[in-house]
């Protein structure tokens, strides 16, 4: 070995010395990556499941709204000339329906 | 190669392994321990496979080698190079013998072949292996690293003087 050799080792071989104070961290084998991994799928899973029974509570509800709504009275009418018009009015239920010739009786009422 | 073997070899190599994984990421270990942990995923998914034509050693520091080339460059599309710079800085300032520093004079390949060779002890066919580099090439690197290095620590000793 030549003295430039030597020199090079050393320096080394003090590197490698002053490396010792390192925290090297443990060594996770397989056991520590399968608890990884698992948490790893079952998180985004939870989280797609959660948003997939939002989502279709969501789905009833509205679908319930969409029921309501959808009780529409039709009303056609003769007008002068003898042409027809649809009249399209929503009712949120039967409780609050009220017949189209109500306002007649009120105002039968005051004359 | 079965799992218990291959684990055992891992374990067996986890200290240089990591050492080397911070070498190879400016010694950054913080990078160094994500480096490792892609670096084990990619063998237990056996992305990366050993077929014993080398020493485990040399391939797993090759399988390093590339997974924080590629971390890097991940990273550095997303930190600007002035943040790594500041990072390296402050790793230097730490290391209090300057050691680091030292070598940081040197360009990247000399660098990492004279590490290869002089503190994890392999030989120029195993750098040549683990490099991707003709071995020619090495020698080359290896010689002038030398060179460079013998001339740093002279002048240093000069100035303590």
């Amino acid at each position: 070995m030549n003295r430039s050799d030597k020199e090079i080792k050393d320096f080394f071989a003090e590197m490698r010395k002053a490396d010792e104070q390192l925290q090297i961290p443990g060594f996770e084998g397989t056991e520590g990556r399968k608890s990884r991994s698992l948490s790893r799928y079952i998180i985004p899973y939870g989280i797609a499941a959660s948003f997939l029974i939002l989502f279709s509570l969501y789905l009833n509800r509205g679908g319930q709204d969409d029921q309501e709504d959808s009780k529409i009275e039709i009303v056609l009418y003769m007008k002068e000339k003898g042409s027809t018009e649809s009249l399209i009015t929503e009712e949120v239920s039967l409780d609050s329906w009220e017949s189209s010739s109500d306002a007649l009786i009120d105002d039968l009422g005051e004359w | 190669m079965n799992k218990s073997r291959l684990e055992h070899l891992l374990k067996e190599h986890h200290r240089d392994a990591f050492i080397w994984a911070g070498q190879c990421c400016n010694y950054d270990y913080e990078e160094a321990k994500e480096v490792l942990q892609q670096t084990y995923l990619k063998i237990f998914e056996k992305k990366a496979v050993y077929k014993e034509r080398a020493a485990f050693k040399t391939w797993l520091f090759s399988v390093i080698r590339f997974t924080a080339i590629d971390h890097i460059k991940k990273k550095s599309t997303f930190e600007s190079l002035d943040r790594l710079n500041i990072v390296v800085e402050e790793q230097i300032e730490a290391d209090q013998v300057n050691y680091r520093k030292l070598l940081s004079h040197l360009p990247e390949r000399q660098q990492q072949v004279l590490l290869l060779s002089f503190y994890h002890g392999m030989t120029l066919a195993e750098i040549a292996e683990i490099t991707k580099l003709h071995i020619g090439t090495v020698r080359t690197h290896y010689e002038r690293g030398k060179d460079s290095l013998r001339t740093l620590i002279l002048k240093k000793r000069n100035e303590q003087i």
